[in-house]
């Protein structure tokens, strides 16, 4: 009897052995997983392995969930990444990377396993320039972002603490120390304010800030606006408005809000904006009531995709950075596709301005919607205004005329909400002389929509839409949405 | 000599109530709001000094307080202001920006906002506007006592003070011309003035520098007196005439010139406020009227600047709409029953 349970026992522990080595085996082999300064990144089908001592990682999800925009030309079997200006190209089974042309050697070939490109580690390093470290007990391959890169706006700045915090600096140098929920406030920081993270009320003293906010899927932290409800053209914020979780606190037309209304609502953060003309003094009143802000100065950028790359400062009080980042990666993906589409095509003659008691006002040629002209494949017919400067330049009306006669298309830019009649008729009669205008004639007038200035991270379709109105044979079946045509009458 | 004395007496009683009209404006003012606190509740907030991250108390004593209490001390100084003025020219139609004190500010808030000059300070600063209009203010009160300093006659004067005043706007309207039209319209909202978003650091400052030029006008209040009946009459009275207008024209104009700074141009007052206590109490004494004026401009502007933030809240009306708009009438309805020469 007692050699029968000996038997079983000894029986029973083999089995038990044999299991877990098994197991611990097959999860070694299984469960490779990857962080980000650790968040786990979701690696979905894709099963990271051990390759010659690398840890070889799935190209298309790690890259992803750090922000690059990742194509694959199926035919000759290349991969072009982008992150901001910089441009990676790779072969499939091949072991170079080209970083802007420059070659660099990975430490291995890439390979293809169900359907699953994998590259490896070293890959993060050449590419995206963060460190990585594997750790074999607990099977953790680590991603370890120290800051994150700016390629158009260098007036803000996220770098990474440990624990999930985060530093970020913005546009006026102010240090916010973000924190999660519920962690401790690491020590030995210089900073000059501790946020904890993620936002839960939020006020936005710009209209132009709430896009991202929208983009970023957190529209509903917004408490408190500064624009009023008629005035808003997002669906998101009218919807906001009608559930009664958003709320006008005053300050429309560059006034003061009712601070007493912002105190009721008590947001954990504003967002304003400085600059010679900006919100300083309701700064300075909020933050006596002790109420923090945070300064997005997206609109100063000279670049419209510096502009729209605050968008990683806004995600970063969300930990949605990396998506952020994203979201501007897809907008130059795009908008080198639009580029490439009209590559060639014969470039119409664009003007665009609009007049007030006889006078003309243009759009620089430094300006976004001068560059967006030119890349849209549209010769600007002022592009000697304003070059190198970023806003709009009043001329006489002779200059205008001389200039947008032959012009093939108007774009006058008001924002058609703003137009006391918006037809062509309408611009007619308020300035006789672009009746001559070979636009008007042709009735090829288009006007800013309604939603211009309150969606900044669609700042790819812009561009796509002005190539769309400049070529039209080239997006057959396209809607532009961005600029309307101006009906007859 | 029992004259004298009842009319001592009644002003008594009227001071008393004049008092009383502020201080009970005071507090409803800072009662009443877009938000609704109880009145016990803001004299409990305020008596006990409840000061922590409460709604109410942060309404209380970080909102409202220092809003009311800066709109009543700048009243009362563009009222002593206005005052100042009317009685140095002889003129009733005069106020607080005759001497072209606003436009000054408004100038070098121009060069700020629309063209771009930061006199070397940083942009991010809120104290910037400020010391750019108090910059502005004091450069044309300079010329203006330069000026004052040379011409002995009133009238010469004052014409000089529209002239730099006509060439100030000038340069203003320049500016505006090639302005963009969101830097406009935040100049614009500038010139018509506002008490809204006053910190304590600002009313502070703004305090240090009225307090004792308000105690000033009332030193020369006696003078004055005698400075109404002509400078001949003053000069033989023993006032020393050319200090004594620059006295008048300092006062008048720093008082003016730190109101305008933080709270922008605010219209009327300083016209209308030294009519109604001239009016109301049918006096010219000016050591009644300093202190008249005092009551009177602070009582009507934080009655004004309650106007303006409750009306239409969460928008904001202007003051100078509101103290011109209710003041119009007050002002017409005193003339007609005038009995006492301007």
């Amino acid at each position: 009897m007692v050699n029968k349970m000996k038997k079983v026992l000894t029986f029973l522990a083999a089995c038990i052995f044999i299991m877990t080595t098994l197991s611990t085996n097959a999860f070694a082999e299984a469960l490779i997983r990857v962080d980000v300064n650790g968040k786990e990144v979701n690696l979905g089908v894709a099963k990271p392995y051990i390759n010659k001592g690398k840890v070889m990682i799935p190209l298309k999800a790690v890259s992803e969930a750090l922000g690059a925009n990742l194509s694959w030309d199926e035919e000759n079997k290349n991969i072009t990444l982008l992150r901001g200006d910089n441009i990676y190209l790779m072969k499939q089974g091949k072991a170079n990377v080209y970083v802007n042309g420059r070659a660099h050697k990975l430490s291995q070939v890439s390979e293809v396993k169900n359907n699953v490109l994998y590259v490896p580690q070293d890959f993060i390093q050449v590419v995206f320039g963060y460190e990585t470290s594997y750790d074999s007990k607990t099977s953790k391959l680590s991603i370890m972002i120290k800051a994150l890169p700016n390629y158009f706006s260098q007036n803000f700045r996220i770098e990474y603490l440990d624990d999930g915090c985060k530093l970020v600096t913005d546009g006026e140098n102010i240090r916010h120390l973000l924190v999660p929920q519920g962690k401790e406030v690491p020590k030995g920081y210089k900073a000059d304010k501790i946020i904890r993270i993620p936002l839960k009320k939020v006020m936005c003293a710009s209209s132009t800030q709430v896009g991202p906010l929208v983009k970023l899927g957190v529209l509903d932290t917004l408490k408190a606006v500064t624009t009023s409800e008629k005035n808003w053209e997002l669906k998101e914020v009218k919807d906001a408005f009608k559930r009664g979780s958003v709320k006008y606190v005053g300050g429309e037309g560059m006034a003061q809000p009712d601070y007493e209304v912002v105190k009721v609502v008590n947001p954990d953060m504003v967002f304003a904006y400085t600059g010679v003309y900006g919100q300083q003094a309701m700064i300075e009143k909020l933050s006596e009531m002790g109420i923090n802000c945070a300064i997005n100065n997206e609109y100063l950028e000279s670049h419209y995709l510096g502009r729209m790359e605050w968008i990683k400062f806004m995600a970063a009080f969300y930990d949605k950075e990396l998506e952020a980042e994203k979201i501007l990666n897809d907008a130059v993906k795009e908008i080198d596709n639009t580029i490439a589409k009209i590559a060639g095509l014969k470039e119409p003659k664009v003007a665009l301005g609009k007049s007030y008691k006889g006078k003309m006002s243009v759009a620089d040629s430094g300006s976004y919607v001068g560059k967006w002209i030119e890349m849209a494949g549209g010769q600007y017919v002022f592009s000697n205004v304003g070059v190198g400067t970023s806003g709009s330049t009043q001329i006489s009306m002779e200059d205008f005329y001389a200039k947008a006669i032959d012009a093939d298309i108007l774009i006058y830019s008001s924002t058609i909400n703003y137009m006391n009649k918006p037809t062509i008729e309408g611009i007619v009669e308020e300035n006789p002389l672009l009746a001559n205008i070979k636009a008007v004639k042709n009735g090829n007038v288009w006007v800013y929509s309604a939603d211009w200035w309150q969606t900044i991270p669609d700042t790819d379709r812009f561009v796509k839409d002005f190539a769309a109105v400049f070529h039209p044979e080239a997006f057959k079946g396209y809607k532009v949405e961005k600029l309307i045509k101006l009906p007859r009458k | 000599m029992r004259d004298i004395e009842m009319s001592y007496g009644k002003y008594v009683v009227i001071y008393l109530i004049l008092i009383m009209v502020l201080i009970a404006v005071f507090v409803i003012s800072i009662a009443v709001g877009s938000v609704k606190i109880s009145i016990w509740e803001v004299i409990d907030i305020i008596l006990n000094k409840v000061q922590d991250d409460s709604v109410n108390s942060t309404i209380v004593w970080k909102i409202r307080l220092p809003r009311a209490l800066a709109s009543m001390i700048g009243g009362a100084a563009i009222a002593v202001a206005g005052l100042l003025f009317q009685i140095f020219f002889r003129n009733p139609i005069v106020d607080s920006y005759i001497l072209g004190v606003s436009s000054g500010s408004t100038l070098f808030i121009a060069l700020l906002m629309l063209g771009g000059v930061t006199f070397g300070f940083s942009t991010l600063s809120p104290y910037t506007l400020f010391i750019g209009a108090f910059l502005g203010a004091i450069c044309v009160t300079a010329i203006i006592l330069i000026v004052a300093y040379k011409v002995r006659d009133i009238a010469t004067l004052l014409i000089i003070g529209l002239m730099i005043g006509y060439l100030c706007t000038a340069v203003t309207n320049i500016l505006k011309t090639f302005a963009e039209n969101e830097k406009l319209k935040e100049f614009i909202i500038w010139t018509m003035g506002s008490f809204s978003g006053f910190t304590w650091d600002q009313l502070k400052i703004m305090t240090i520098i009225v307090i004792p030029f308000l105690f000033g006008a009332f030193m020369i209040s006696k003078p004055l007196n005698a400075f109404l009946l002509g400078e001949e009459y003053a000069k033989s009275m023993g006032v020393n005439i050319k200090f004594f207008r620059i006295c008048i024209i300092l006062v008048s104009s720093v008082l003016t010139a730190a109101v305008t700074a933080f709270a922008g141009p605010v219209a009327f007052i300083g016209m209308s406020v030294p009519h109604i206590a001239r009016l109301s109490l049918r006096t010219s004494d000016n050591r009644m009227l300093v202190p008249l004026s005092i009551l009177f401009g602070g009582t009507i502007t934080v009655l004004c600047d309650l106007i303006a933030r409750t009306l239409l809240a969460p928008a904001e009306l202007t003051i100078s709409s509101v103290t011109s708009f209710f003041g119009v009438p007050i002002v017409i309805w005193l003339l007609l029953k005038r009995r006492t020469k301007l």
